[in-house]
């Protein structure tokens, strides 16, 4: 647990990654503190380096130079191991196409991080039925992705994030791929979430109506964070 | 365990939604597996026949042979051969006389007075009689069998309609005849035929499977012109009686008591009281027959294995799509905390699901092809007895699952590497590159799952015995000590690994533009690109001569000095300006050419050095038992990385054509376009794919062109070397009937309308005395045998083949119809005025020439005299001797040594026979000339001899046929599943077209368009190979002249065959995604 109450810091983050045979500056120097049960809204046009951010929180890849730090642990530097086991246990992911295993069915897929973490905290299936009941979606259980809708897709794939109880929760775009009223749906349980669990939320999106609804709103523009609007303060 | 189960549940249902792509995968290891199986099984089959029923192969406890030429008999030379027990026949051969016969009987039952003691001869009293069937299109040949009927084993042989032999025999003119001869002469039981040699004509009672008589050694007469069964009592319908006192050929003996024990002491009192027979009993059978169908077994099942591993191309492709397909979804599992190891785990599982039930169906289509194979009659037209061999089954189960697993371990490799960063951009789906460390675990581990199984297959037949203080011929032929071998394996395995390895940063270093590199990445790149140039030049240059080299044969029916030279002329410039144009164009692919081959130098040279200094070593410390395992293993190891850098060379080769397909015009018509990118951008895919084609097609061509030419060489050549169409038979007879005969032989041919010429030969069995020196030095037969070991070092027996060359001598016509040949130094044919001289001419085979026998030499023989028991010495001046070493598959006929036919000073001859050029409208009339006149005559056409020629051939041919044709299927099944995958792969290039408007025709063209160049770039290498491995052949056989005997006719048909098999692979695979929805393109998948 953070001592200094924030879930995520990020120090002088930059990346830069080879496209053919130039470098590409993504990120170009980011700091930003992120609070424990904080939803924050990063917002941002396209290419402006968002989902590379989420992926240097996330520790699906390390910054080039910079400290990324996630519940007082310095992820900048961890090898491939120790990050697979940071993502299983610390940080569940939330994407715009969902991802879920199409052969899989809404239980199984919820279930399948529980099942392959190290320091197994719940019974898989039981931890698998009780989130998704959380989510509403208790009479689902058994379908596979193929025959639930867009908003219930996503909310599995929530579920799923949540299986192992993170302490940060990463959604790039979650709503991109759906309609107004399950967007709203889908916000509205991340909200639950975040009171219920006091997960941290970090949303990346393009629906201003999704991003007020968050603590914070930080804008990222070219790699570079050039705005940053506070909305309440509940969780500072 | 819940974690497994989750990866064979998550992987069932992967493949279960995979539809076609794992039905094509499936039908790789299928067919792969399919051919390991039904081949295991045939071999079952084949040791099945051979080793059951011995007592029946063996006629009897015990078989006697007497002494004469073959494998276990002793040679006539070496023995005192006692005309009371031994008739002699033939050059070297010798039988037994009724006194013979009688006395090994008396004997036998004086240790066992229960036993039954039967014989049988080949012909009765004159060579020839009783071998020829007289039918409507003159004589043919088959093999006679003459029995006592009444012997036991004989006597329950069953015929076809399930008579017993001795029961249907009851008078000297009955006969049964073998299935296949029945098949041939189209005789049924009932009717009546002519035998040669005989008046009366004999009835044919009963029909036998020829399988009764074809697993002894008489299996090439057997099979190939079938049989008939004879009562001994035959001897009084044949009216010959040459004065001699033959008997039996064999004699079989049945004991009352058959155990070991009692048959190995009768056979050896029997041996010691007759020291100049042999036996054969049927204990030394099952030794010999089991060591025979262990190679056998041996040699299927690698041929089979070479099927499956063509499988498992199909696999790689397979599994490289599944998981390119699923790289997102490997991301997102990784997020989710799965480790690599794990990624890499559940797509192992799901290779190894493919492996088991693409086995479990290849078993069942294993079996069922076995149960084809037997009545295809693959093993020399016999019969086999089906077996189910349960090892064989679980062999190819085994296999096919261990090669699945292995094929599909680099991709599965490949899964655990995908970056999780993939998720956030899922359209990227470039796989990522394994890094040093897991490439050279993944070429070590499957350089090492490979060796095994070829350990387990061969084992240690070909590594060297650590024992024996011998050396071993290494890779690149210079020789190292046997301590050396096993490091050279063993460190092969890994330096293999550390190669393939190497090339990892070296195409690093060649995917950065060179102003991002150091000075010293600078020129080692430069390096590479230099030595990818030289190598690529030097490959294309050879490519292009032997091209040319094939071209000019094909136009000149001959290989010339000229023709090659400018085929190479040709072929440097075009390799030159190919190489120039791709330097030009695309830099990069020398670097990598370079790099590949640097990796691969590495691989080779690394591991001997390192080899050598730790397999001394490790010689040195291992206890000897362990050490001659290890050595055996890594043998099989080192002959998989052999296999490995012959199949990356030929798949680079093969990369280089694709690439250069694309230069070929297009005429500027779209589709074409399209079609050529479409091979290009796969390219990488498409040579793989085209390995497992090249290889099915490159077997089947090689099979079936070589039989092809050297059928249509023996056609041409026939009546060259006979020197004409028809040849006449006869036998001489006794007494001074012989000269009767000539006269009568040479007025018919001389009278007979049609024959164009003739040459009249008459054939002396002599016995060898001396070779004199001019010097007056002699030399007996054990010196030239000494001289012919020293010179030919084979284990083959060298002597037997001295005693029937030297074994006979023909009389021929001097008056300039004897064929114009090559001589040895100072030699030269017979001349008109060598007529009536003792001079001699010798065809100059290999093991003649070792005996050291020169131009100028004398050969004394002894002509003994049957009747009289006399023996004449006659002394002949060796004048020429011929060069056959490049002509030894020329068919010529008759005696190894020939003489003017009026040198023999009167000596009466074996036989008299004559070749003849008789006009095709006049062959009848001819025939009935010629019997009216000469009673004794048999006249055969080389159109007959022809036939005989192929059906050997054919028959040698059959299995490994059968094995090309498995790997042509296999090959289908690859293509099948390469043009799938591509299908699958392009729907959405598909879904584009059709919503810009273009319809479902054309699109479905371009595919088969595109898969039908595919089969013909494979067609045209595989055959292409093939001609070019057999021209090199060919080429030395025939001494550089082909003669027309270039089976254009077969490489075409086999190359449509190979556009064939990839047309239905695509039509099969792409008129579903030719149907495809415009829509689909908006959709995601
Ligand atoms: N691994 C990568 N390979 C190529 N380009 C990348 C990679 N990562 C990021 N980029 C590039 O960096 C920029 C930012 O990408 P991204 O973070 O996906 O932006 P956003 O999510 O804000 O749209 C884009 O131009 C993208 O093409
Ligand atoms: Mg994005």
């Amino acid at each position: 647990m953070a001592t200094n109450g924030l879930a995520v810091q990020l120090e002088n983050v930059t990346k830069s990654v080879e496209v053919g045979e130039r470098h590409l500056h993504v990120i170009k120097g980011i700091t930003l503190n992120i609070h424990r049960g904080e939803i924050l809204s990063i917002i941002g046009p396209s290419g402006s380096g968002k989902s590379t951010l989420m992926g240097l929180i996330g520790g699906l890849d390390t910054p080039t130079t910079g400290r990324v730090i996630i519940d007082d642990i310095d992820i900048s530097r961890m090898n491939e191991g120790r990050l697979t086991q940071l993502r299983n246990e610390k940080i569940g992911f939330v994407f715009q196409l969902f991802h879920l295993i199409p052969t899989l069915n809404a239980v199984q897929n919820v279930a399948l991080p529980i099942r392959f973490s190290t320091r197994r905290q719940y019974d898989p299936t039981t931890r698998a039925v009780e989130l998704l009941a959380l989510l509403g979606l208790g009479h689902r259980l058994r379908h596979r992705p193929g025959q639930l809708s867009g908003g219930q897709q996503q909310r599995v794939a929530i579920a799923r994030a949540l299986a192992n109880d993170p302490p940060v929760l990463l959604c790039d775009e979650p709503t991109g791929n759906l309609d107004t009223k399950s967007g709203q749906q889908v916000m509205d349980a991340l909200k639950e979430i975040r009171r219920d669990l006091r997960t941290t939320v970090i949303i990346v999106t393009h629906d201003s109506l999704i991003a007020e609804q968050a603590d914070r709103i930080v804008t990222l523009e070219d790699g570079v964070i050039v705005a940053e609007r506070i909305i309440s303060e509940t969780y500072r | 365990m819940e974690r497994l189960w989750f990866y064979i549940t998550h992987s069932w249902n992967d493949l279960r939604v995979g539809g076609k792509r794992t039905l094509f995968a499936l039908l790789c290891i299928a067919a792969g597996v399919a051919a390991v199986v039904s081949l295991q099984t045939l071999g079952a089959m084949i040791e099945h026949s051979l080793t059951t029923n011995l007592q029946e192969l063996n006629r009897g406890d015990i078989r006697v042979f007497p002494p004469g030429p073959g494998p276990g008999r002793k040679a006539r030379a070496d023995v005192r051969v006692d005309s009371r027990y031994l008739a002699t026949t033939g050059a070297a051969n010798t039988v037994f006389t009724e006194s013979g016969f009688l006395a090994i009987e008396q004997a036998t039952l004086q240790y066992d007075p229960d036993a039954e003691v039967s014989y049988r001869f080949f012909s009765p009293n004159d060579p020839i009689a009783g071998t020829f069937l007289e039918t409507e299109q003159g004589s043919r040949t088959i093999f006679p069998i003459i029995i006592e009927a009444d012997y036991s084993i004989y006597r329950d042989t069953l015929t076809v309609d399930g008579q017993k032999v001795g029961d249907v025999i009851e008078s000297p003119t009955d006969i049964v005849i073998s299935d296949n001869a029945a098949e041939d002469y189209g005789l049924s039981v009932g009717d009546r035929v002519q035998l040669n040699g005989a008046d009366e004509m004999f009835t044919v009672r009963g029909i036998v499977d020829r399988e009764v008589e074809a697993f002894t050694e008489n299996f090439f007469f057997v099979t190939l012109f079938g049989f008939y069964y004879a009562d001994s009592s035959v001897r009084e319908v044949f009216n010959f009686d040459s004065g001699s006192d033959i008997f039996a050929a064999e004699i079989f003996i049945n004991l009352s008591d058959p155990s070991p024990g009692q048959v190995s002491s009768i056979s050896q009192n029997l041996e010691r009281r007759f020291p100049f027979i042999s036996v054969s009993t049927t204990s030394d059978i099952r030794e010999r027959n089991s060591q025979l169908t262990g190679a056998v077994n041996d040699l299927v099942l690698l041929m089979g294995v070479v099927s499956l591993l063509i499988g498992g191309v199909g696999i790689v492709n397979t599994m490289f799509v599944i998981v390119t397909r699923r790289t997102t979804e490997i991301a997102v599992l990784k997020t989710i905390g799965l480790k690599a190891r794990q990624v890499t785990l559940l797509f192992l599982v799901e290779s190894i699901i493919l492996g088991v039930v693409g086995s479990l169906i290849g078993c069942v289509l294993g079996l069922a092809l076995a149960a084809l194979l037997e009545n295809f009659e693959v093993w020399f037209g016999t019969r086999l007895d089906w077996v189910f061999s349960y090892e064989a089954v679980l062999r190819g189960f085994i296999l096919g699952v261990v090669v699945t697993a292995i094929f599909g371990f680099l991709p599965t490799l490949v899964a655990g590497q995908v970056r999780p960063g993939n998720v956030l951009r899922p359209s990227t789906t470039r796989l990522p590159n394994l890094g040093i460390l897991q490439t050279l675990v993944a070429l070590s581990v499957i350089f090492t799952a490979l060796g095994v199984i070829v350990w387990s297959i061969l084992g240690g037949t070909l590594s060297p015995d650590v024992d024996s203080d011998t050396l071993l011929v290494a890779l690149d032929g210079s020789v190292l000590r046997f301590g050396g071998a096993l490091g050279i394996a063993l460190l092969l395995g890994l330096a293999a690994g550390i190669g393939g390895a190497a090339l990892a940063p070296g195409l690093d270093l060649v995917r950065r533009p060179p102003e991002q590199l150091g000075r010293a990445g600078r020129s080692v790149r430069y390096g590479l690109l230099l030595w990818g140039l030289v190598v690529q030049t030097v490959l294309q240059g050879v490519l292009f001569f032997s091209i040319g080299i094939v071209a000019t044969a094909l136009l000149q029916d001959k290989i010339t000095t000229e023709g090659a030279s400018l085929s190479l002329a040709v072929a440097v410039v075009l390799g030159l300006a190919i190489s120039f144009r791709t330097f030009r164009h695309q830099r990069n692919i020398f670097v990598i050419l370079g790099a590949v081959l640097l990796g691969f130098l590495l691989m080779l040279s690394g591991g001997m050095i390192l080899g050598t200094a730790l397999g001394a070593a490790l010689g040195a410390l291992l206890p000897g038992e362990l050490w001659q395992l290890a050595v055996d293993l890594m043998m099989g190891i080192a002959l998989v990385e052999l296999a490995f850098v012959a199949v990356i060379t030929v798949v680079g080769v093969l990369w280089f054509l694709v690439t250069l397909t694309a230069r070929v015009p297009a005429f500027d018509i779209p589709d074409i376009k399209i079609s050529f990118r479409a091979l290009v951008t796969n390219r990488n895919r498409v040579s793989m794919t085209l390995l497992a084609l090249v290889i099915g097609v490159l077997t089947l061509s090689l099979v079936t062109m070589f039989a092809d030419s050297l059928k249509q060489y023996f056609a041409l050549n026939l009546e060259d070397n006979l020197g004409g169409n028809v040849v006449v038979l006869t036998f001489s007879g006794s007494g001074s009937e012989w000269e009767t005969t000539l006269d009568n032989l040479d007025n018919v041919l001389d009278e007979t309308d049609g024959v164009e010429n003739y040459s009249l030969v008459t054939t002396y069995q002599v016995e060898f005395v001396a070779l004199e020196r001019q010097d007056g030095s002699r030399l007996k037969r054990t010196q030239l045998i000494e001289n012919m070991q020293a010179e030919l070092p084979t284990d083959e027996d060298i002597s037997s083949f001295l005693d029937v060359s030297f074994g006979s001598i023909d009389g021929r016509q001097t008056d300039g119809s004897l064929p114009v040949k090559e001589f040895l130094e100072g030699g030269r044919q017979l001349q008109p005025e060598d007529a009536g001289q003792q001079r001699i001419v010798i065809r100059g085979a290999r093991p003649i020439r070792a005996t050291g026998i020169k131009t100028g030499d004398f050969l004394i023989f002894n002509f003994p005299d049957p009747t009289t028991g006399q023996r004449r010495q006659l002394r002949f001046e060796v004048v020429g001797i011929t060069d056959e070493v490049r002509g030894e598959l020329g068919s010529d006929i008759g005696s190894f040594i020939y003489a003017p036919i009026d040198s023999f000073e009167g000596i009466r001859p074996e036989a008299i026979w004559s070749v003849a050029n008789v006009e095709e409208d006049q062959l009848s009339e001819f025939r009935g000339n010629v019997r009216q006149n000469v009673a004794t005559a048999v006249v055969l056409e080389t159109r007959f001899l022809n036939q005989i020629v192929n059906r050997l051939i054919d028959q040698f041919t059959a299995l490994p046929f059968v094995v090309a044709v498995l790997n042509l299927v296999t090959g289908g099944a690859v293509i099948a599943n390469s043009v799938a995958l591509s299908t699958l792969e392009r729907r959405r290039e598909i879904g584009v077209m059709k919503s810009l408007g273009v319809q479902r025709e054309r699109v479905l063209g371009m595919l088969l368009l595109e898969n039908s160049l595919m089969g013909l770039l494979a067609g045209i290498i595989g055959v292409g190979f093939s001609l070019l491995l057999l021209i090199q052949l060919w080429a030395f056989l025939f001494n550089g002249d082909l003669r027309g005997s270039i089976p254009v006719d077969t490489a075409l048909i086999l190359m449509a065959l190979c556009v064939a098999i990839s047309l239905l692979a695509a039509v099969l695979t792409a008129w579903g995604a030719s149907g495809e929805k415009p829509l689909n393109v908006l959709r995601n998948e």
